[in-house]
């Protein structure tokens, strides 16, 4: 991708009137209006005046309630939209994927869908041909490529689409909470394909409601309200004021006095978080086999009791282990300030030497959702030549008389078996 | 009317095209057989009707035959006006496309359109070889002409599409107005009959009908050799081709609205 002065979109003034035309009356009169260049007699705006950049590599998530003008900003964006004010400038190619499989013909084969796809895409023929293999080898469904669409799965069509959309290799991809489709494996597949993509430089400018989703893959995020910018900037700061701004009018109308003591945000967050009482970002050691003391703060807004989760994963990724508070129902220590403390020990330590990563994350009182993501390091010190990742629980146990491998659990007695 | 823009859409334009003929034919047997029984049908009707039960005979037949008169411009009727209700449909029923991907909405009215004067003019080939393979002298020296008289209707089938299938995004009463208009206008049209044997008193009426300037011209040319009026058809281009031009202008006016309307 080559590097480009100035942003990859730039969106000024940007305002998009819808008209109200329920009946055909109604609808004749827009008619006439639009006609004479004239304003429709009803009409809202769905989106007024925006003003946002997206630059190279700097993905941006959308996040507001339904109904906002998200997905209205993001058809703007993707030319389907045409404003009604303002203007949107692009400097690179688009790829948008409004609908998986949009424009697919129920009584055409895959293959032939893919074709009239890619068109739309603005692939050549040529370019279709040389990717059809890859494209196939993507959606992965095999012999139904030549079967019409009508007879396949809902997910085979969003499979088929995704892959078509893998193909053309955009500066920006717009999706509409179209992630991750069809089965388990299929997602993951979604997944590291959106990965690759991100790596290899590309952007996205994505509509999700899983703030989770936005905070994983974006650096910036929007907050639409009312078809306006409401707020813009670090993707966490911004989902984390959304979210608290759910919460205020969850609570808004009991005790509005009561709640919101203050404090830099105003959602469930991790405060404190250490390591064997060291709350420091260079790696904790531990020897094997000694005790492990993870200690933190949550704040809750809203005075309420908050839940934190812990995690244990290798660097790299894979989980080794996780809990919850409520799962085992053991309350946080209220400590003022609106601040909850918690204190767990994990020990003797099973983990074998190597750097691990210690997670907390601040969750709601309802344990649904969580908040944030905070890390600290772990290096597990020792010696030994297992391999893994932890030591699990064993005993060598003599091979049984009989000699049959299977049963190396004490037989039982015929009364015992009698009684199964 | 601004081909170059459309130029880098003309891989999407062939595959709208492609599938507007095969979506008409899918899943049939017979296949693009279909567009060429229609009119073979009407034909066939005409000719009982008028020269086996009515006994019409008129001068201007001279050696040919009713059939190879009605021929000779039933096709390109049944271009124009079937090109012209398909085109009326191309935004309205292509609504999920236009919700979804950004394209030249204009694309779809000229596949629409396109597409069905493909299929007639290849049913209007097939016929006239078959008639002249039977005997009848067609006088290859109106090609031209015949090509003109094409392109001409092609362009007022797309002009008028394009007014017709925007207002049908907004008011589902364009299909009904547009099916009794046409009916009207085919007998109101020297199709069945030439110019020359309507009476004085409302010839001047029918010379208001632009078809009347393409379809006369284009049979004389065909059947007799004879371009006099030719210049009618010239004119008819001309006409076409401004009527097309501004057409658009009310199309592009409201093609911003066709994703929220559609």
């Amino acid at each position: 991708m080559p590097e480009q002065a100035g942003p990859l979109i730039r969106i000024e003034h940007l305002s998009k009137i819808y008209p109200i035309a329920s009946t055909p009356r109604e609808r004749f009169q827009t008619l006439v209006a639009l006609l004479s260049g004239r304003c429709p007699p009803r009409h809202f705006n769905a989106l007024d005046d925006i003003n946002l950049e997206v630059r190279r590599g700097e993905s941006l998530g959308l996040v507001g309630v339904n109904g906002a003008g998200k997905s209205t900003l993001l058809k703007a964006i993707a030319g389907v939209v045409k404003p009604s004010a303002g203007s949107i400038h692009v400097h690179g190619r688009i790829s948008a994927l409004l609908e998986l499989g949009a424009g697919f013909h129920p009584q055409y084969t895959g293959r032939q869908n893919v074709h009239l796809a890619t068109a739309l895409l603005g692939l050549s023929e040529r370019e279709t041909r040389d990717k059809m293999d890859s494209i196939l080898a993507f959606a992965d469904i095999g012999e139904h490529i030549d079967q019409p669409i009508k007879h396949y799965s809902s997910g085979m069509v969003v499979r088929l689409g995704f892959a078509v959309a893998t193909v053309v290799r955009p500066d920006l991809l717009i999706t509409d909470e179209v992630l991750a489709v069809g089965d388990e494996s299929f997602q993951r597949k979604c997944v590291a394909w959106m990965r690759r993509f991100l790596d290899d430089g590309g952007t996205i400018l994505l509509c999700a409601h899983s703030m989770f989703q936005i905070q994983k893959l974006c650096h910036k995020a929007a907050w639409i309200h009312g078809g306006r910018l409401r707020a813009y900037g670090d993707a966490m700061q911004v989902t984390k004021d959304y979210l608290g701004w759910h919460d205020e009018r969850a609570a808004d109308k009991p005790a509005a006095a009561s709640k919101r003591v203050g404090g830099p945000s105003a959602t469930y967050a991790t405060t404190a978080l250490a390591l064997n009482g060291l709350d420091v970002d260079e790696p904790v050691e531990v020897p094997m086999g000694g005790e492990l003391v993870v200690s933190g703060r949550i704040f809750s807004p809203d005075g309420r009791m908050p839940v934190v989760a812990i995690g244990c994963v290798r660097i790299g990724g894979a989980a080794i282990y996780g809990l919850s508070s409520d799962m085992e129902s053991h309350p946080l220590q209220p400590c003022g300030n609106s601040e909850f403390a918690f204190r767990i020990a994990f020990g003797p330590l099973e983990l074998l030497p190597g750097r691990y990563e210690i997670r907390a994350h601040a969750m709601d009182p309802e344990a649904v959702r969580h908040f944030d993501d905070v890390i600290r390091k772990l290096e597990v010190t020792g010696a030994t030549r297992e391999l893994g990742s932890c030591r699990l629980q064993h005993r060598w146990l003599a091979p049984a008389a009989d000699g049959a491998a299977e049963s190396s659990a004490p037989k039982p007695t015929p009364q015992e078996a009698r009684q199964r | 009317m601004r081909p170059v823009g459309l130029w880098p859409h003309r891989r999407l334009f062939a595959s709208i095209v492609r599938r507007e003929l095969s979506n008409r034919y899918v899943g049939s047997l017979g296949g693009g057989l279909w567009a060429l029984v229609q009119p073979l049908l009407l034909l066939a009707i005409y000719s009982f009707v008028f020269r086996v039960i009515f006994g019409v005979r008129f001068p201007e037949l001279e050696q040919h035959s009713f059939v190879v008169f009605v021929a000779s411009v039933l096709w390109p009727w049944m271009a124009f006006s079937e090109g012209l209700q398909r085109g009326t449909q191309a935004i309205a029923g292509n609504a999920s496309l236009i919700k979804k991907v950004a394209f030249p909405h204009e694309l779809l009215v000229y596949a629409a359109v396109g597409a069905t004067f493909v299929l007639h003019l290849f049913g209007y080939v097939v016929v006239l070889v078959g008639l002249a393979l039977t005997g009848e002298t067609l006088h290859l020296a109106a090609l031209p002409l015949m090509l003109a008289a094409w392109l001409t209707l092609f362009a007022l089938s797309c002009g008028l599409a394009f007014v017709t299938a925007p207002l049908q995004v907004f008011l589902k009463d364009v299909e009904h107005i547009l099916t009794p208009t046409l009916m009207v206008l085919f007998y109101g049209t020297p199709i069945l009959y030439p110019m020359s044997r309507v009476p004085e008193s409302v010839s001047w009426v029918m010379q208001l009908n632009p078809l009347a300037h393409i379809l006369d011209p284009m049979r004389q040319g065909l059947l007799q050799g004879r371009f006099d009026n030719s210049g009618h058809l010239l004119v008819a281009l001309l006409g076409a081709l401004v009527l097309a031009w501004a057409c658009k202008r009310m199309f592009n006016r409201l093609s911003p609205h066709f994703e929220d309307f559609a």
